[in-house]
Parts: C-alpha cells; sequence; structure tokens
C-alpha cells in the first residue's frame, strides 16, 4: 500500500504541555482523509509539523516520500496547504493573489493554468475583482484555487468550510470531493461538521488531546464500537466518551 | 525572493503613504533648494566666484541660508521614510492572514525578510537619487552652476551615505513589526523612537553640556566653558545615528568642513575667523572628506547591518505557531 502521509510516534511539546502525543497515522494515497476531533486536540499542529513548518519534539513523518524537517522545501512544493484562517491581499485582484502564489512557487507560463483553477473554483468571472470586496464563500474558493495552483499531489484543509453559508459549505465540499477523481489530488480535511465529512471523507481519523482515538473508514469504525449503522456522528461520540472515561479513570 | 521583492516594490510605490512622505520631503528640499538658488546667484553676481570654486553646486544642497536644506530634510525626515516602509511589513501580513501562507509555499523563511528588507532599500535608493537628479537639474537651470566631477563624486558618496542611514531605520523598523503583534503599537513604538533620536537626542546633548559645564557668567561665557560644552554635544552626537549621518554629510557636502574634531573650535571662534581661516586653508579634496568622514560613515553601516541581523534573528527563532 503507498502512503502519502505516514508518522511514526510523531510528538509535539510546547514547553511541558505535550499537544501531539505518539502520533502513528497513514494517509493512503487518493484518499480524501476525515481528520477530526475537538478544539485543542492538536490537528493544526500536526498538519503544521507534517509541512515542516514545525518542528517534531519526537518522531518522524513522511510526506509524499519526504521528510518534512529534512526537505521541507520539497515537501511545500508538492503539497497544498489551506491554514485554518487564511487571509489575501485585500488591494489586489482575485488574480493577482493567485499569481503572487504562482510566482512564489516558481511556476513558468502559468497563464492557461491560472485559468484552469480560477475556472475550476468559479471565479473566473470576478478575477479581475478586488479581493476586498469577495464574500467569505468566494475567498473560500480563491483559498482552495491558490492550495491548487501548484498542481499539488496532496492538500491539507483546515477548516476550508469556516464561517461558509450551507450553501457556500456544499460548493466547498462538491469541489472537494472532485479532487482525487479528476485531479488525482489527496486530501486531508480537518473538520468539526461531522455530517458533512461523512459524505466525502473515505476514511477518518479522531484525535483527543493530542492522542489518536481511531483511524478506519467510518464502517469499520462503527463495527468494532458495534454501531449497526455506520453513522460518523455516533461514531464520533463513542470515542469521545470513552477516552473521556479514559482519562477520568 | 525575486516574487517578493517585486510584490513589495509595487506596493510601496502605489501606496498612499509613500506618496504622502515623498511629497513631503521633495516639497521642502525644493523650496531649501529654491532659496539657495537665488542665494547663490546673487552672490556670484556680487562676484563670490572665488569663493564658491568647486562648491557652487554643492550648496544647494546645503546651504545654511536656505529654510531647509536637503541635508537636514534627509537627516529628520529620511528615518520617517525608513520607519514607515517598514513599521507593518511583518505584522500586517500576520494580522491579514496571509504570513502562514507565504511560509507554506517552498520558500525559505530567510526569503521574506530579505526580500521586504531589499525592496525597501531599492525603494529607498531610487527616491534618493530621484531626489538629488531632480534637485541638481534644477540648481543647474535654476542657477546655471554646473557641477564640477568632484562635486559629482561627492554627491554620490553621499547618496550611498544617506541609504546606510534610512538602511538604518528599516532595519529597525521591520524588528519592530516582528516584535510587535499590532501594526498601530509598531508604529508607536517607531514615531516614538524617531521622535526621541530626532528631535530629543540634540536637545539632550546641548542640556547635558550645559549641566557638565556650567558658565559662570551667562553674558560672557568662557572660552573652555564652551568647549566643553561642545565636546558633550559632540559624544552625544556620535551615539545618535542621526548625529553621525548629520557629521558624514557635513564633511562630504562641504569641503570646508573639517569635522567633528575641530567643530569645537569653529563653534566657539567667531565666524569671521573661520571664513579667513577657510580662504587661507582652501577646502579638503574629495578622498580628504571622505576619509575624514569614514569613521562615522562606518558607525552608521554597522548600526546598519546590527538592525538587520536583528530583524534576520528575531524572524528565523520565531516560533512558527505564532505565526
Ligand atoms: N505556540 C504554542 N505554545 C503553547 N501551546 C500551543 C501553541 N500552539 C498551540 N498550542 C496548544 O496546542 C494545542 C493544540 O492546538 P491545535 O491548534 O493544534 O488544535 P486544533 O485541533 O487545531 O484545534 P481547533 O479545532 O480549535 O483548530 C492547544 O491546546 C493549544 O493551546
Ligand atoms: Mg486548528
Amino acid at each position: 500500500m503507498e502512503y502519502v502521509v505516514e508518522t511514526n510516534e510523531l510528538t509535539k511539546r510546547y514547553g511541558r504541555e505535550t499537544v501531539v502525543k505518539g502520533l502513528n497515522l497513514k494517509v493512503r494515497a487518493g484518499e480524501i482523509f476525515g481528520f477530526l476531533g475537538p478544539n485543542g486536540a492538536g490537528k493544526t499542529t500536526t498538519l503544521l509539523m507534517l509541512l515542516g513548518l514545525s518542528e517534531p519534539s519526537s518522531g518522524w513523518a513522511r510526506v509524499l516520500g519526504h521528510d518534512p524537517v529534512k526537505e521541507p522545501l520539497a515537501v511545500k512544493s508538492k503539497v497544498g496547504y489551506l491554514p485554518e484562517n487564511t487571509g489575501f491581499y485585500g488591494d489586489l485582484t482575485a488574480r493577482e493573489n493567485l499569481e503572487y502564489v504562482a510566482n512564489l512557487n516558481r511556476l513558468v507560463d502559468f497563464e492557461r493554468r491560472l485559468e484552469e483553477t480560477l475556472t475550476l473554483v468559479g471565479l473566473i468571472e470576478v478575477q479581475k475583482r478586488l479581493v476586498s470586496t469577495f464574500s467569505r464563500g468566494m475567498r473560500q474558493r480563491l483559498a482552495l484555487a491558490e492550495v491548487l495552483i501548484k498542481k499539488p499531489g496532496l492538500v491539507f484543509l483546515d477548516e476550508p468550510t469556516l464561517g461558509l453559508d450551507p450553501e457556500g459549505i456544499t460548493t466547498i465540499l462538491e469541489l472537494i470531493a472532485r479532487l482525487p477523481v479528476e485531479l488525482g489530488v489527496s486530501v486531508i480535511l480537518s473538520s468539526h461538521l461531522l455530517h458533512l465529512v461523512d459524505k466525502v471523507a473515505h476514511r477518518v481519523a479522531i484525535l483527543n488531546k493530542g492522542r489518536l482515538l481511531a483511524m478506519g473508514s467510518v464502517a469499520e469504525l462503527a463495527q468494532a464500537v458495534g454501531l449497526s449503522e455506520p453513522n460518523l456522528e455516533e461514531v464520533y461520540q463513542k470515542y469521545y466518551k470513552a477516552s473521556g472515561l479514559e482519562d477520568a479513570a | 525572493m525575486r516574487a517578493i521583492i517585486r510584490k513589495e516594490l509595487a506596493d510601496h510605490f502605489s501606496s498612499t503613504r509613500f506618496i504622502i512622505i515623498m511629497a513631503l520631503i521633495f516639497m521642502m528640499s525644493f523650496l531649501g533648494a529654491n532659496l539657495a538658488s537665488q542665494g547663490i546667484k546673487e552672490a556670484l553676481a556680487a562676484g563670490g566666484r572665488e569663493y564658491m570654486e568647486g562648491r557652487a553646486f554643492l550648496l544647494l544642497f546645503t546651504a545654511s541660508g536656505a529654510l531647509f536644506p536637503l541635508t537636514v530634510c534627509l537627516a529628520l525626515f529620511g528615518p520617517l521614510f525608513g520607519l514607515v516602509l517598514g513599521f507593518d511589513a511583518i505584522n500586517r501580513e500576520r494580522s491579514n492572514g496571509t504570513l502562514s501562507k507565504i511560509l507554506s509555499q517552498p520558500i525559505y523563511r530567510d526569503e521574506v525578510i530579505l526580500g521586504k528588507y531589499f525592496a525597501g532599500l531599492i525603494t529607498v535608493a531610487l527616491t534618493l537619487a530621484a531626489l538629488l537628479i531632480l534637485l541638481g537639474s534644477f540648481g543647474l537651470i535654476g542657477a546655471g552652476v554646473v557641477p564640477t566631477p568632484e562635486e559629482l563624486a561627492r554627491l554620490l558618496v553621499f547618496w550611498f551615505v544617506s541609504l546606510v542611514y534610512i538602511g538604518f531605520w528599516l532595519g529597525l523598523a521591520i524588528v519592530f513589526s516582528i516584535v510587535f503583534r499590532s501594526v498601530a503599537t509598531s508604529a508607536l513604538a517607531a514615531a516614538a523612537l524617531w521622535i526621541l533620536i530626532a528631535f530629543f537626542l540634540p536637545v539632550l546633548g546641548q542640556a547635558l553640556g550645559r549641566a557638565i559645564a556650567p558658565t559662570a557668567d551667562p553674558q560672557r561665557p568662557t572660552y573652555e566653558e564652551l568647549a566643553q560644552q561642545e565636546l558633550v554635544n559632540q559624544v552625544v552626537a556620535k551615539i545618535s545615528p542621526t548625529g553621525l549621518y548629520n557629521q558624514a554629510a557635513g564633511v562630504l557636502l562641504d569641503p570646508t568642513n573639517r569635522g567633528s574634531s575641530e567643530a569645537f573650535q569653529v563653534a566657539v571662534s567667531s565666524r569671521v575667523n573661520r571664513i579667513l581661516l577657510n580662504h587661507f586653508r582652501g577646502g579638503l579634496s574629495f578622498s580628504q572628506s571622505v576619509a575624514l568622514m569614514a569613521p562615522e560613515f562606518l558607525i552608521l553601516v554597522g548600526a546598519a547591518l546590527a538592525t538587520f541581523i536583528l530583524a534576520y534573528l528575531t524572524f528565523s527563532r520565531q516560533e512558527v505557531r505564532s505565526i
């Protein structure tokens, strides 16, 4: 089996506090991988370590065959990252924002690619408008375009639906669902909207307080906790409560 | 890094604050040059040609009779220029949420800080060059004075010294933009520092001088008292970048200026004496002036390098998560 992400006992400490504890993740090529957990579980911290933006305290990771600590540039040129509160240059147009990201990736002759990506996210008609005039939904789609412009093999999407209305959420999720099929991009999707992750994710990992509680397809996890019907929300609750009991004991 | 420099340059040259501060500096130095060129014309007509030999053109930039000669303008507003170009370099991107996006592209962190610093320097270098050329042609047409090659060489070195001086403030501003989370705090800190060094320190030097060597009879200060006060003043000026810049620029643009070592003599000797002295000794050559201002210049270079390295280190050591 080919893994796009593999971690071994990945750990991050801030001072005396351990926020990611011995994480062993395996993400397969071509899948949408739901990365779940309550606030403060350590999801963003893990993604930063996978990108080489934060150094692990111990353990290691491999991302698309590279070690993020030793080869951060190789990882960052192949992985698209949508940060949880991403921003734009409001005084530039959508197209200029996207061009800047393309330039930072040292892409050349990206004219056509720019148009394709803007078309994919449905912003081609408004590409000449200043981003400061964009709605939240348009911004998130532009963020997705910025992630895709570099032709990534893998993308990390940290709460891409934050603050969107139901329609906006559906649009983004439909786009995400198309990524593995049409562009061959694997996806790690962090979100709190379980019913939506349930719709698009092939497999999920549940994190709490830096520890991995479960990893697998929703059906597998449901079976493991004795649920007759696979339902991510119930699976999540079961694991979450069990971890709470463990902590109390 | 090229992409970053290009974007930052475009930002600088199109920003309102750049235009405002440019307008301020250009207006004041044009006013100064205008008055100076009038004065030069009159002096030339009155037969002062011999006295102004080899420095008529430079007087455009320094003439003390003028309201605000370029040197004074740059000493005061150059810092503001550097600070304005850099005080929000990092913290604005942080609060906009664009910093983590940039850093997740395949570039080194160094490139972000280097790119911003060099873009600022290029902006300053181009603006200064434009200012010198504009003022120069103004004098050429207005007063009809043609620069000698030596005067041009002096101006070229002056351009570089000014670049280093403003570069010091730019580096400092970028440090502020890394250390202070809030753009407003950073702007306030920069403004406070500017006022402190540009306005307060010279006054402090004089006050300190008077405190250390008080004049017994304020009506008739003695030579020793004045000399000692001036010495304290000089020492204080040496720890201020503005003081250093003033000294270096003064020596460079005025062949008769013999620098700080002699300044206190000049300060106490009468104006007539000074003019006589200069008349007999003649001006310094270009290389003599450069050698004379070298210590001040080197301290400025060191200070500018120090602020840049500080910016570089604080940024590359910062925990990414706080980004
Ligand atoms: N620089 C830091 N210093 C100390 N602790 C930190 C630092 N950054 C993050 N933490 C802590 O690490 C823990 C994990 O944070 P993280 O942002 O990874 O969680 P998350 O799963 O992404 O949460 P959310 O769903 O709210 O985004 C939190 O308890 C947070 O307080
Ligand atoms: Mg998070």
